[in-house]
């Protein structure tokens, strides 16, 4: 390099004065390469840790550049061994020096060394991170688009143009900063001294930047730290107290939280290095002392003169793009980062598809599509204005933060009150609530409504791990999507099956990752066996069978495994005890306290997220219905449309080949039906009837199962059918007979809609006016009832009608028979005979009685005649009634028989003043967990009516508070998270070594087709996998240059300014 | 293909296992939710006897229950409901309270001038009878209960009726609003504007209704509170009419003594549908149709007469069967004004009839009919004198002469209970001041039931009542 550098020096059309070179321990002949170029007078030697600032200094205290000269202004000019300017960069440097007296330091254009078209700088900057922001983007060609001499923060200190007397009222480059950062906290200093800085576009040197891409070696061997130093160091020392505390308290926040994310994603050293970073600068306040006193010393302008140039809101920028970029999973883009500007020969040409254009070309978006259209369609009669309701649905009225609240609270302000623990499919609900703007029906419709295309996403997803052949991934994945469990799900409202049903071809990709890892790559094993157990949780929290069924599973194929290496006749397969037990154990870990409680009443497995209702299940459902994938319920085709499933039974003749996945899909799919037909015998509680349970989840875990089977049949039905022949109108017609299966269901349930009794809600039982009364101070509550048969259903409504969940809480047996009786005795012919019944619902804080219409005479009737009821309105829409007397949630019974309300809120009340005479403070609400104080003494807790909570109010009066002990339900929730978590973290991919990701420069995707070869290692089938690879190698080429510039891309975050890119 | 053969034939049997021990298993042993009723036992019961009849002087209460076995405590507290201009001067009455579960009690009202709340608890409440009496220990009115729709029947002011008087008591602790609707034989009378009477907490309020249904030769009332409970009772010369029942499309007035050839029969027709009605007289003789087998009209929003002349000589009960909610009651001639009797719904548990006096020259009996299936009732009295078992067969009606216990004077309680598979059953009691049950009347009190303990209906907490 040196002898390009010497060479344009010697080129100038300015001639040079004077050079000095300094040789900072090279190992190899740069040293005496230098000497015999320049003259060895002017070559000096220095200690191989010295940095550039430190070598400038000693360079300009050599006597060969004290030596004098011709007096005036005199110019620095610094160079780098890398670099080379072009022959007339130094007179254009100068001549633009000259015009401004002001004009402190002059920096050229940069351009790269090797290929000298791409643009590199043009002065730089730095965001309010820290980080380097030039302006220019990765490989951009110079066309004088950024040209123009203007005044920047800094210029790079290749090819720095420096006044002499700017750089002795600066003192220079600042000995902390060793690398990164030097020079554009001496510009900085520059502008701080009074002078300007500008960029002049027509001096032009080129630069390789070996330091920055890591090729040339850094002081300490730890670039990305001190990278991240420096510009934490740049940032205390020059800003403004005030300033720096600010913007440094957001660097720091901003270095935390990505250590986190690094340290989530088992990248340890670039977290430590964030950290270090941090400690280093931090730990260090002696040091920004010292440098903070020595700036404000030379300082004549303020910060005044530098702020123009920081650019604002680039992080926020930086995210997005990173989010783009996750999204578009085309090469990210990256402004600015000249540390970032790697190899990437040819990324000019990767644009050359749209984004649009490439997820269209995506079979799996092609099919989701369809699916979506075929969805909206038959849901046609769903799409109205409201909140969808009905079935096993309860309408979704609340937003994303109380539903949160719901979940992570420990005490259910939901009827007559509960501290059940939450089921935790809230949880999933409200983060995904969360994502979309806090709606939670939009998550839910998204959820239910979407289910088909979603699971024909996921379906398809699935199958791509199996087979190369697309005909044969839609057939099966539009077979799986367009099941009738889908349909009857959505009819029925039953958003744990929609959810689940979705979920369980990726929890299937999971687990045949575990299955197919082999005993070669058991790190790879485990990551899939915690993957698997983190999504069977998910299942499980909306169909809790999912989670027995995969333990049973797991365990069966942890057997299969043993036996299989006992005795030789058994097809081979490698799942290690330990992964089966991750499996099994993960779940209860992740949906714990929950899954306690579930394990406590295992009756409980057979329930689903949603409430449980007679007429959703069919409890008499026929084995041949069964058999034909038909769950029972509303909303069903005939079960015949199914009947191209059958194929998948004929194809166990026909000579296919890998007999691994056949094997495995079969016993999925065996082990499905046997689990749908015990589930199908089998009843659920739902409000005091035992229904069927529905053997949705179960039956799609079995069409799962026989789509596994066949897809092997399609693929080799497909390269039948272009093959020609006789053979061809066989393998046409079976494949016309499995394609029979989503066609016909989705003919179906196209022509007939959604038949069921999910619907939209348009509005809640509960009138407004009774609403806004029930959120005042008494927090009064409403009975709502509802004759059906002989049977009257009765419901407790706060302050809203019930939300998502809400429903599912139970509230203390000791609570609900009691309330069971008031309401009898309201309802019974005699029931003034009970004492007044009024009286009793006021004990449970009822202030309301409803009848919603159409209104049963009768009843309303004995509601008229009944003691402590008042009449208030009566209407089509419903019949209200008001207790009399007084009904709060906080009340004070004295002892001469006087009632007095306290006002509250929906959970803890107080402080209040409670009245002087004493007696008994009673809330409505479930005894247990409660405390409370007055004047800040705890009070005696007793129990009211056998159920309410109550405390001894002594006499005198004083603040009254009320609070329920939160603290154990939060250490739970605590707990799950950090459960949850640990298994994220285990199962996510770890980062893959530099070295190896850049050694992989072939497509990744025939790779992962060819990696369930080891399922069956007795017989590898090689015919079939050199097709996939064939079949992938045009896609393969594209891939290869989509792909490797992204594992630069990756790569390359690691290194540098590019590192902050999350 | 062995290998293939074989595993088509392992999954083969497998799909047919699963389906075969689906088969076997049979359905799911679905349930639907357990509706039924749980009897609950009755642990307070409000009463309300109007004041004394005008002109009998000091007021009593007949007052006894039968509880179930076993229970015990518990009191019958009267207290006056101060009010209908009496209270003035005098100092508030104390209450009386009564403690004696399965005996039979005459109390003295606590004041004469108001009515009385009577307020049981406990053992008390469960089968409690309370009734306004004579001084000898007849009951002449049974005390009603609070409600807030209350009916009845009886002759007009042109046919005895020279002073009628509506008494509207309030027992609960809310003021009560009330409107009272009048229908005679021309129609519904249209009262002021506002109508609505007030009655305060505790309070009686007393009516004069003989100017409004001047020249009525029969009238119906309707007691409807918008708010709040009322009970009410209706004074007509000298005979208090008993509290008929809602109106139904059928309903059953039992009672009809032997000296009923002169008994007028009043049905209420509210709304605005004419109605069709069939009378059927359940006699000892079996059915028995007064007016032939058409049925006779009735016009709407109005109270009808009809003379059952054609009835004979005999006891009966009168069933009414309709195209629209009727009610009636029948007067049966007698001393004074005569008695009335009206339409009550069928024994439940037991019935109880607190005010029998003991001596006197006159007989009681209980007149039991049986309008659908036969009925068998228990007939005792309190305290335990001779008990005997009465057989009504279906479409009948059968006198059972009660006899006194013991010799004392005083008074005793019948208690009828229908047995165990007995089809629905009606009684009234009836006294006449002759020997011998044919004589003339004294008094017609239609049996009530006094409940132990009442049904409890199915109720569940389920999110079905907010969204079925």
């Amino acid at each position: 390099m040196l002898p390009g550098l010497v060479r344009a020096l010697r080129g100038q059309t300015y001639p040079i004065q004077r050079a000095v070179g300094v040789d900072t321990g090279s190992r190899d002949r740069s040293g005496v390469a230098l000497a015999e170029l320049i003259g060895p007078d002017c070559v000096f030697g220095m200690e191989r840790d010295a940095s550039f600032g430190e070598a400038v200094s000693a360079a300009l205290d050599h006597p060969a550049a004290r030596t004098g000269g011709p007096s005036g202004i005199e110019w620095i000019w610094l160079l780098h061994d890398d670099c080379e300017p072009a022959p007339d960069a130094l007179e254009r440097l100068l001549r633009a020096a000259s015009r401004d007296r002001t004009i402190g330091v002059v920096g050229p254009k940069v351009l790269d060394l090797s290929r000298r078209h791409v643009l590199r700088e043009t002065g730089v900057t730095i965001d309010r991170a820290g980080r380097r922001v030039t302006g220019i983007e990765t490989g951009e060609i110079d066309q004088g688009q950024h040209d123009g001499n203007r005044g920047v923060l800094a210029v790079g200190s290749a090819g720095m143009l420096i006044r002499r007397d700017a750089w002795e009222r600066t003192g220079g480059f600042d000995q902390n900063l060793t690398m990164f950062r030097d020079d554009v906290d001496f510009c900085w200093r520059v502008h701080a001294a009074g002078y300007r800085v500008q960029v002049v576009t027509d001096a032009i040197v080129y630069h390789r930047e070996l330091a920055g891409r890591y090729v040339r070696e850094v002081p300490g061997g730890q670039p990305r730290r001190l990278d991240r130093r420096n510009a934490l160091y740049l940032l205390a020392v020059n800003l403004p107290f005030l300033a720096a505390l600010r913007i440094l308290g957001g660097c720091v926040a901003g270095s935390l939280l990505r250590a986190g994310y690094f340290l989530i994603t088992k990248q340890t050293s670039r977290a430590t290095d964030h950290l270090a970073a941090v400690g280093g600068v931090l730990g260090n306040p002696g040091m920004l002392w010292r440098a903070r006193r020595r700036r404000a010393k030379r300082m004549r302008h303020g910060y005044a003169a530098v702020r123009g140039y920081l650019p604002r809101g680039r992080t926020l920028a930086r995210l997005a793009e990173a989010a783009a970029g996750l999204i578009t999973t085309g090469p990210p883009r990256q402004a600015g980062g000249h540390q970032a500007t790697g190899e990437a020969d040819d990324e000019q040409f990767t644009d050359e598809q749209s984004m649009v254009r490439r997820a269209l070309a995506n079979h799996a978006v092609q099919l989701t599509a369809v699916l979506a259209v075929v969805t909206l369609v038959a849901e046609r009669r769903l799409l109205a204005s409201g909140i969808l309701g009905g079935g096993s649905l309860v309408p979704a009225w609340s937003g994303a933060t109380s539903l949160w609240r719901e979940y992570l609270a420990g005490f259910h302000a939901s009827g007559i009150g509960s501290s059940a623990s939450a089921p935790p499919y809230l949880a999933a609900i409200a983060l995904f609530a969360s994502v979309l703007a806090g709606k939670t029906w939009l998550a839910v419709d998204v959820l239910l409504l979407g289910c088909v295309p979603l699971a024909g996403l996921t379906a398809y997803l699935a199958a791509r791990r199996v087979t190369a052949s697309v005909t044969a991934r839609i057939i099966g994945a539009a077979s799986y999507a367009l099941l009738p469990v889908a349909t009857g799900a959505i009819a029925a409202g039953r958003l744990g099956t929609a959810v689940a049903f979705a979920l369980l071809p990726l929890i299937g990709l999971t687990a045949a990752r575990m299955v197919t890892a082999g005993p070669s790559r058991p790190a790879v094993a485990r990551r899939a066996a915690w993957g698997t157990g983190l999504l069977v949780a998910v299942g499980a929290a909306f169909v809790p069978l999912l989670w027995p069924l995969a333990a049973v599973m797991a365990v069966a194929c942890a057997g299969w495994s043993l036996a299989s290496r006992r005795w030789p006749a058994v097809t081979a397969l490698t799942v290690s005890p330990l992964d089966a037990a991750v499996v099994a154990v993960a779940p209860l870990l992740i949906l714990m306290p929950w899954s306690f409680a579930l394990l406590r009443a295992p009756g409980d497995f057979l329930q689903e997220a949603g409430i449980q209702r007679t007429g959703l299940s069919d409890g008499a459902l026929p084995a041949r219905d069964l058999l034909l994938l038909s769950p029972g319920g509303p909303g069903l085709p005939p079960a015949w449309v199914t009947a191209g499933f059958a194929v998948a039974v004929v194809a166990l003749l026909l000579p296919v080949g890998r007999r691994g996945v056949r094997v495995a899909g079969w016993m999925v799919a065996l082990a499905g039906f046997a689990a749908a037909a015990a589930v199908s015998r089998m009843t659920v509680a739902a409000g005091g009837a035992r229904v069927g349970a529905w053997p949705g989840a179960e039956l799609a875990i079995a069409a799962a199962g026989l789509v596994l089977a066949t897809l092997p049949a399609f693929e080799w039905l497909t390269a039948l059918a272009s093959r020609g022949g006789g053979r061809r109108l066989g393998a046409v017609v079976a494949l016309g007979a499995a394609a029979s299966a989503p066609l016909l269901a989705g003919g179906y349930w196209l022509a007939r809609g959604v038949q069921g009794p999910v619907q939209p809600v348009s509005s809640g039982v509960l009138p407004a006016f009774v609403a806004a009364s029930s959120s005042g101070q008494d927090r009064p509550r409403t009975l709502v009832l509802r004759p059906s048969g002989s049977m009257l259903s009765y419901s407790v409504i706060r302050e809203a009608d019930p939300s998502l969940g809400a429903p599912e809480l139970p509230p203390p047996a000791s609570a609900a028979s009691g309330l069971d009786r008031a309401v009898a005795t309201l309802a019974a012919a005699n029931g003034d005979d009970e004492g007044n019944p009024g009286q009793a619902l006021g004990g449970y804080g009822i202030k309301w009685v409803l009848l919603p219409g159409p209104v049963d005479g009768t009843l309303a009737q004995r509601l008229n005649g009944t003691a402590g009821l008042i009449p208030v309105s009566t209407s089509p829409a419903y019949d209200l009634w008001r207790v009399t007397g007084t009904v709060a949630r906080l009340r004070v019974d004295e002892p001469g028989g006087a009632v007095v309300a306290l006002p509250s809120g929906d959970v803890s009340a107080g402080p209040v003043t409670a009245p002087a005479a004493g007696g008994t403070v009673v809330l409505a609400e479930p005894s247990g967990g409660w405390t409370a104080t007055l004047n800040g003494h705890a009070l005696t807790s007793v129990i009211v009516g056998g159920w309410e909570q109550g405390f001894m109010l002594p006499a005198g009066g004083g603040t009254l508070v009320v609070a329920h002990h939160e603290t154990g339900r939060h250490l739970l929730v605590v707990a799950e998270l950090v459960a949850l978590l640990a298994v994220c973290v285990l199962a996510l991919p770890g980062k893959r070594p530099e070295a190896a990701a850049m050694a992989d420069t072939g497509s990744r995707e025939p790779a992962t087709a060819v990696d369930l070869a080891p399922w069956d290692p007795t017989r590898r089938a090689p015919v079939p996998r050199r097709a996939i690879a064939a079949s992938g190698s045009h896609r393969a080429a594209r891939h290869g240059r989509r792909g490797a510039p992204r594992r630069g891309a990756a790569e390359r975050r690691g290194n540098g300014a590019g590192e902050d890119e999350l | 293909v062995t290998r293939r053969l074989i595993a088509f034939a392992a999954v083969l049997v497998v799909l047919g296992a699963i389906f075969g021990a689906m088969q076997l298993a049979g359905p799911a042993a679905v349930a639907p939710a357990a509706a039924v009723s749980h009897p609950e036992a009755v642990t307070s019961v409000t009463r309300a006897c109007p004041p004394a009849a005008p002109g009998s002087g000091q007021a009593r209460v007949a007052v006894t229950s039968v509880p179930s076995q076993g229970a015990s405590g518990g009191d019958v507290t009267l207290t006056p409901l101060a009010g209908g201009g009496a209270a003035a001067g005098g100092k508030p009455a104390a209450p009386v309270s009564v403690s004696a579960p399965g005996q039979t009690s005459l109390v003295t009202a606590p004041s004469s001038a108001s009515a009385t709340a009577v307020v049981a608890s406990g053992a008390m409440a469960q089968g409690l009878a309370a009734e306004q009496a004579t001084s000898a220990g007849l009951s002449t009115l049974r005390c009603a209960d609070p409600a807030s729709d209350l009916w009845f029947a009886g002759t007009g002011q042109a046919v005895g009726g020279t002073d009628i008087r509506l008494y509207l008591m309030n027992t609960d602790n809310l003021a009560a609003s009330v409107s009272v609707t009048i229908m005679t034989d021309s129609g519904t009378v249209q009262t002021n504007a506002d109508s609505s009477i007030t009655v305060a907490p505790d309070q009686t309020v007393e009516q004069s209704l003989t100017s409004v249904v001047h020249g009525s030769e029969v009238i119906g009332l309707n007691v409807h509170s918008s708010v709040g409970r009322v009970a009410a009772a209706v004074w007509e010369s000298g005979t208090w009419l008993p509290e008929t029942s809602a109106p139904s499309a059928s309903s059953v007035i039992p009672g009809l003594s032997a000296a009923s050839s002169a008994a007028r029969l009043f049905i209420v027709v509210p709304g605005s549908v004419n109605a069709q009605v069939k009378v059927v007289a359940l006699t000892p003789q079996g059915r028995f149709m007064p007016f032939g087998a058409t049925p006779v009209s009735a016009p709407a929003g109005a109270a009808s007469e009809f003379t059952l002349s054609s009835l004979g000589v005999g006891a009966a009960a009168i069933e009414l069967t309709s195209n629209v909610p009727i009610t009636g009651a029948v007067l049966v001639p007698g001393a004074g004004l005569g008695a009335v009797t009206a339409a009550v719904p069928p024994l439940d548990e037991q019935g109880v009839v607190a005010g029998n006096p003991i001596g006197g020259r006159g007989a009681t009996g209980v007149l039991l009919s049986a309008p659908n299936g036969q009925a068998r009732v228990s007939i005792s009295t309190v305290p335990a004198g001779t008990s005997n078992t009465v057989t009504v067969p279906a479409g009948h009606t059968v006198t059972a002469p009660v006899k006194a216990p013991g010799g004392r004077h005083g008074s005793y309680a019948i208690v009828v209970t229908p047995l165990a598979g007995s089809g629905p059953v009606y009684a009234a009691r009836v006294v006449t001041t002759s020997a011998g049950l044919t004589g003339q009347v004294a008094s017609i009190l239609p049996v009530a039931s006094a409940l132990t303990s009442i049904e409890l209906p199915p109720v569940r907490g389920s999110y079905a009542a907010i969204q079925p």
